[in-house]
């Protein structure tokens, strides 16, 4: 446990560069709000209240997908960047607890980036909190940062062979942006990129969030927060394979300090 | 005319090191699909008015973001790869040679923007509409120069102040509110509104919506004009400051490998 604990420090001190004071600001305080005010603002004047609470609630959940894509993905980046990584893969390290212990630090940093703006949504476009359902609203909240955090380990495997993380995190969070339903909903879409969209993460939990939100039980949301947890559970997975791959291939090539993009 | 020689030369210079296909790709990734929730947002609405503003500003959101992260890293690049040494041994301010700089951003962002105004039109399946046409042009030109002179003042503000990465990830989505380029600035809330009178891209924008709504447009798009453009010169003259401010950090107190 105190190794974990150690990596997990580590890995979020040493390779995540927005830690410095005014870049934490910048990208957890500011930035959820200046977001709300985009999209929200514009959609309060060009339809109606409840279209800006729509939006704000899908902003919120994106604000958190930037954080987590973005620092996840420049750890990894830099990982390699940097030579640290060489250390872990000669040493006999369990890969699946330095694996898992990268996200740990950088999942309250969604919580706060929701939090931002959610006081953002509040100040700039009254969002009404009369009808939340709280319980299945904080556990959606929990659950799609969950999901976003393995997705950003699972992105984190493309950074880790890249030249340029902001490349990865900016289609990473393009593919969330347009097909999880933070603003455009995928009803709008064709029937089988809707399907697609409810293997992405967010997708599933923004559903939750939206109904909470609106009142709906916990035993009305707690389907769609189920899906969210297991897909976040499939990236986690799917990330983990791709990192022990990685170590494999760049052993076997002698190709560690090769970006492959 | 040697100071259009440092500029041009700067400009092609700067040219030559901005990022490649691979990364502009990505970049456009996320220009397309905030150009296009943009657009179904407004779109929604149906107010043609409102529509026809936010399309001419979606291309513009997409130049401002990229050129203000962009210039606002170049000096703090220079000084880093040790190539302002050179402009430092050098007479030209450095304010002529971030000109060129910008000016680079700029036409290397434009592509970005008119691909962002065809994804608006793929969105909305309409074209703008604007009443007055004709004050379009200069507006845009306005808009433009505004974009400049106020990205500008990013570049020895990094400097200065040793900005870190990520530093410019709220300053984008906020200059693009308060720029003018999401909606008018008269429908922002007060606080943000005089806040936003600051930015020549605000006057500049309100010249064209004075464009789109037709009837006495003129007086409107001239005032918009004239103020953008002495907004822009306060701007510069701003820029032109904080760039001797850097100059005489590294001159007089010798810290140009250290912020």
């Amino acid at each position: 446990m105190y190794n974990f604990l150690v990596q997990s420090y580590s890995t979020y001190k040493g390779l995540f560069y927005w830690l410095q004071w005014m870049s934490y600001v910048s990208n957890v305080v500011l930035y959820p709000i200046a977001y709300i005010l985009m999209y929200s603002f514009l959609g309060r004047f060009s339809r109606d209240p409840e279209a800006s609470q729509y939006y704000a609630l899908g902003i919120a959940g994106y604000a958190m997908a930037f954080i987590v894509v973005g620092g996840i993905t420049q750890s990894y980046t830099r990982d390699r960047q940097l030579g640290t990584i060489s250390f872990l893969f000669a040493s006999p390290a369990n890969r699946l607890a330095n694996y898992l212990s990268r996200g740990v630090l950088h999942y309250p940093n969604a919580l706060l980036n929701f939090g931002f703006a959610m006081l953002g949504a509040w100040l700039i476009v009254d969002l009404n909190f009369g009808s939340v359902s709280w319980t299945g609203f904080a556990i959606a909240v929990l659950v799609i940062a969950f999901s976003l955090m393995a997705y950003a380990q699972f992105m984190g495997v493309f950074a880790i062979v890249s030249r340029n993380w902001i490349g990865v995190m900016s289609v990473g969070n393009a593919v969330l942006f347009i097909l999880c339903g933070a603003i455009i909903p995928i009803t709008v879409f064709p029937a089988y990129i809707g399907e697609l969209a409810k293997i992405l993460p967010m997708t599933n939990g923004l559903f939750a969030l939206r109904e909470a939100f609106a009142g709906a039980p916990l035993s009305q949301v707690s389907g769609n927060i189920l899906r969210e947890f297991l897909t976040g559970l499939g990236y986690l997975t799917l990330g983990f394979l791709g990192f022990v791959m990685f170590e494999r291939v760049a052993k076997r090539r002698g190709t560690l300090e090769l970006e492959a993009l | 005319m040697k100071r259009l020689t440092a500029i041009s030369a700067a400009f092609f210079q700067e040219w030559k090191t901005t990022a490649g296909l691979a990364n502009y790709m990505a970049q456009l990734a996320g220009i397309l699909v905030r150009s296009a929730a943009l657009a179904w947002i407004v779109h929604q609405s149906g107010d043609r008015a409102l529509m026809t503003y936010v399309y001419v500003g979606i291309p513009l959101i997409s130049i401002w973001f990229w050129v203000v992260f962009q210039v606002g890293w170049s000096l703090s690049n220079e000084l880093v790869g040790r190539t302002l040494d050179f402009n430092i041994i050098s007479r030209t301010p450095v304010i002529f040679v971030m000109l060129g700089k910008t000016l680079t951003h700029v036409a290397f962002w434009i592509p970005a923007g008119i691909i962002s105004f065809i994804t608006v039109l793929l969105v909305s399946g309409q074209l703008p509409e604007m009443a007055n046409i004709e004050t379009l042009p200069l507006s845009l030109l306005l808009v433009i120069a505004g974009l400049v002179a106020t990205s500008l003042f990013f570049a020895p503000l990094v400097v200065l102040v040793g900005g870190a990465g990520g530093f410019f990830n709220a300053i984008m989505p906020i200059g693009a509110a308060l720029g003018g380029f999401i909606l008018p600035v008269d429908r922002l809330p007060f606080g943000l509104e005089v806040v936003a009178r600051c930015f020549p891209t605000s006057w500049a924008m309100e010249s064209i919506w004075s464009g789109i709504e037709g009837p006495g447009f003129w007086e409107l798009a001239m005032r918009g004009w004239a103020v953008s453009i002495v907004l822009s010169v306060v701007w510069l003259i701003i820029d032109y400051l904080m760039c001797n401010a850097v100059e005489k950090r590294i001159r007089v107190t010798g810290t140009l490998g250290i912020y």
